[in-house]
C-alpha cells in the first residue's frame, strides 16, 4: 500500500506540532521532521501543507532576511491552530489506538 | 530592494544550482505574478542555500524526482495566480493607452470637433488581437518549456533559456505587428470611451489588489538594482591589477612606482572627479535636443514641444539611468579605497 496517502492524512498535524514549539523556518522543519524518522520527505510535500495551514489561519507568519540573503519566512502558531492541534492530537490518538488493536492484535474467537 | 533571490542565486553551487534553475524555469512557466514567484523562489533559494551550508544532499530539499516536485511545489499556484498576472499585464497596457488618449487631447484641432466626437487614434480591435496572439504564444512555448525540460534529459538549460527569450520576442513583434497593422483595424472607437474603460479597470484593479500592492513593495526588484547587483566588480583584484599595470608603465617611463597609499590617493581623486560629472550626464540630453531641432521641420508648434519633451524625458531618463549607475561604481570604489586605507593603517 502507498505509503504517501497515509503520511497525507497526517502531515499537517505533524508540521503544526512542530511550528507550535517555537517559531520556525521551512527548512528546519524538513530537518526536524526528518529527525523523526519521516525520510520521504521534501520541501516539494512541506511547501503546500504550510500554504494550506496560513490560508486555514492556523499559522502566522513573518518575512525576514535569512543569514545567506533571501526573505525567510518564520512561521508561529496561532491560537487557532492550537485549539487545531489539541483536536488532531485527540482524533490521532483515538484512530491510531483503533488502528493499532486491529492490525496488531491477534484475531480472538 | 536587494532583498530578492534573484541576488542570491549565484550563491548556490553544482546539483544545487541546477536543481534551483529547473524549478526557476518550471515556476516562470506557470504565468504566475511576480509576488507569489518571488516568494516562492526565495523561499526554495533559502531552503537550498541551508542545506548546502549544511552538507546535506540536494534530494532533502526537491526529492529524487525533479518533475514531481515542481508539480508539487506549484500545485496550490491555482487560477487565482494566473488571474493576477494577467490583470498585472491588462494594468501596463491600460496605463500606457491611457496616456495615449491623453496625448490624443492635445493634438487635436478643438475647432474641428469636440471631446464626445472624438475617435481614438488606438487600434482597438488590434490591442485584443495582440493581446491575445502574445497569450497564446506564451502559453506555447511555456508547454515546450516544460515538455522538454523533463522529457529529454540532455537538454541544457541555456538552450531552454534561449528558447523562451526568442519566443518572447515573437510574441512582442507579432503583437507589435497587429497592433500597427490596418487588417486588424476593423471597429473604431470613440476616445471617451477608451479613457472610461482604460479609468475604470485601473481604479478596480486597485480596489482589488491594494493588499497585493501593499505586499508587493517589499520585494519590488528595481531594474537599477538588478543590473548595480550584475554589474558589481572584484575591486580587490581588478585595483591590484591596475595598481600593477600603472607602475610597470611609470617604470616604462622612468617613474617611481607608486605606493599603495600614493594609488589610492590618486584613485580617490578619479573618484572626486566622477562625482562631478553630473553636469556632462544632464546636460547631454539638452545639447541632444537642440541638434535635434535644427534640421527638423515640425507641422505645428504643439508637435515641435510634444517632440521636445518627449525626447529630453527620453534622453534624461537614460542619462539618469547611467549617472546613477556611475555613482553607485564610484561609491563602491571609494568604500574600497577607506577599506584598504585602514588595512594599511593597521599594518
Amino acid at each position: 500500500m502507498d505509503e504517501s496517502q497515509l503520511l497525507r492524512g497526517i502531515l499537517e498535524g505533524c508540521v503544526l506540532s512542530v511550528i507550535s514549539r517555537g517559531e520556525t523556518y521551512g527548512y528546519e522543519i524538513l530537518a526536524h521532521l526528518e529527525q523523526n524518522g519521516f525520510e520521504s520527505l521534501f520541501e516539494g510535500t512541506l511547501y503546500p501543507v504550510i500554504t494550506r495551514l496560513e490560508n486555514k489561519g492556523l499559522i502566522s507568519c513573518r518575512k525576514e532576511k535569512s543569514p545567506y540573503g533571501p526573505i525567510r519566512k518564520y512561521y508561529s502558531i496561532t491560537a487557532l491552530g492550537e485549539k487545531a492541534l489539541d483536536s488532531f492530537k485527540q482524533s490521532y490518538h483515538k484512530i491510531s489506538r483503533a488502528a493499532e488493536k486491529t492490525l496488531f492484535d491477534e484475531v480472538s474467537e | 530592494m536587494k532583498d530578492s533571490y534573484l541576488f542570491y542565486k549565484d550563491k548556490l553551487q553544482g546539483e544545487y544550482k541546477n536543481a534551483f534553475e529547473q524549478v526557476e524555469m518550471y515556476v516562470n512557466s506557470e504565468s504566475i505574478d511576480e509576488l507569489t514567484r518571488e516568494d516562492r523562489l526565495g523561499s526554495l533559494l533559502d531552503m537550498l542555500l541551508s542545506a548546502q551550508e549544511a552538507g546535506r544532499p540536494v534530494e532533502k530539499v526537491v526529492g529524487r524526482n525533479i518533475e514531481e516536485f515542481c508539480k508539487m511545489f506549484c500545485s496550490d499556484m491555482g487560477i487565482k495566480n494566473k488571474i493576477w498576472h494577467a490583470m498585472d499585464i491588462l494594468k501596463t497596457i491600460a496605463i500606457i493607452e491611457l496616456i495615449c488618449a491623453v496625448l490624443d487631447l492635445f493634438a487635436v484641432d478643438w475647432s474641428k470637433t469636440d471631446f464626445w466626437s472624438m475617435i481614438s487614434t488606438a487600434n482597438a480591435s488590434g490591442y485584443i488581437f495582440g493581446f491575445a496572439a502574445c497569450a497564446l504564444i506564451g502559453y506555447f512555448t511555456n508547454f515546450i518549456v516544460r515538455f522538454f525540460m523533463f522529457k529529454t534529459q540532455k537538454l541544457n538549460m541555456n538552450l531552454l533559456k534561449c528558447i523562451v527569450y526568442f519566443m518572447t520576442g515573437v510574441s512582442f513583434a507579432a503583437a507589435f505587428a497587429l497592433l500597427s497593422s490596418d487588417t486588424f483595424n476593423f471597429f473604431t472607437c470613440p476616445l471617451w470611451a477608451v479613457m472610461l474603460v482604460c479609468a475604470i479597470y485601473l481604479v478596480l484593479y486597485f480596489i482589488l489588489n491594494h493588499k497585493r500592492l501593499r505586499e508587493k513593495k517589499q520585494p519590488k526588484i528595481k531594474f537599477f538594482d538588478v543590473v548595480s547587483e550584475q554589474s558589481r566588480v572584484d575591486y580587490d583584484s581588478i585595483m591590484e591589477k591596475r595598481y600593477n599595470t600603472l607602475n610597470k608603465r611609470n617604470l616604462k617611463k622612468g617613474k617611481n612606482a607608486l605606493s599603495m597609499r600614493e594609488f589610492l590617493d590618486k584613485e580617490e581623486k578619479d573618484c572626486d572627479r566622477n562625482d562631478k560629472m553630473g553636469w556632462l550626464f544632464y546636460g547631454t540630453p539638452a545639447v541632444l535636443v537642440l541638434a535635434f531641432l535644427i534640421d527638423k521641420d515640425f507641422d505645428s508648434t504643439f508637435d515641435m514641444w510634444l517632440f521636445i519633451v518627449f525626447i529630453f524625458a527620453l534622453e534624461f531618463a537614460i542619462m539618469h539611468f547611467f549617472f546613477k549607475i556611475t555613482k553607485q561604481a564610484t561609491k563602491e570604489k571609494r568604500a574600497w579605497i577607506h577599506a584598504k586605507r585602514a588595512e594599511l593603517d593597521d599594518q
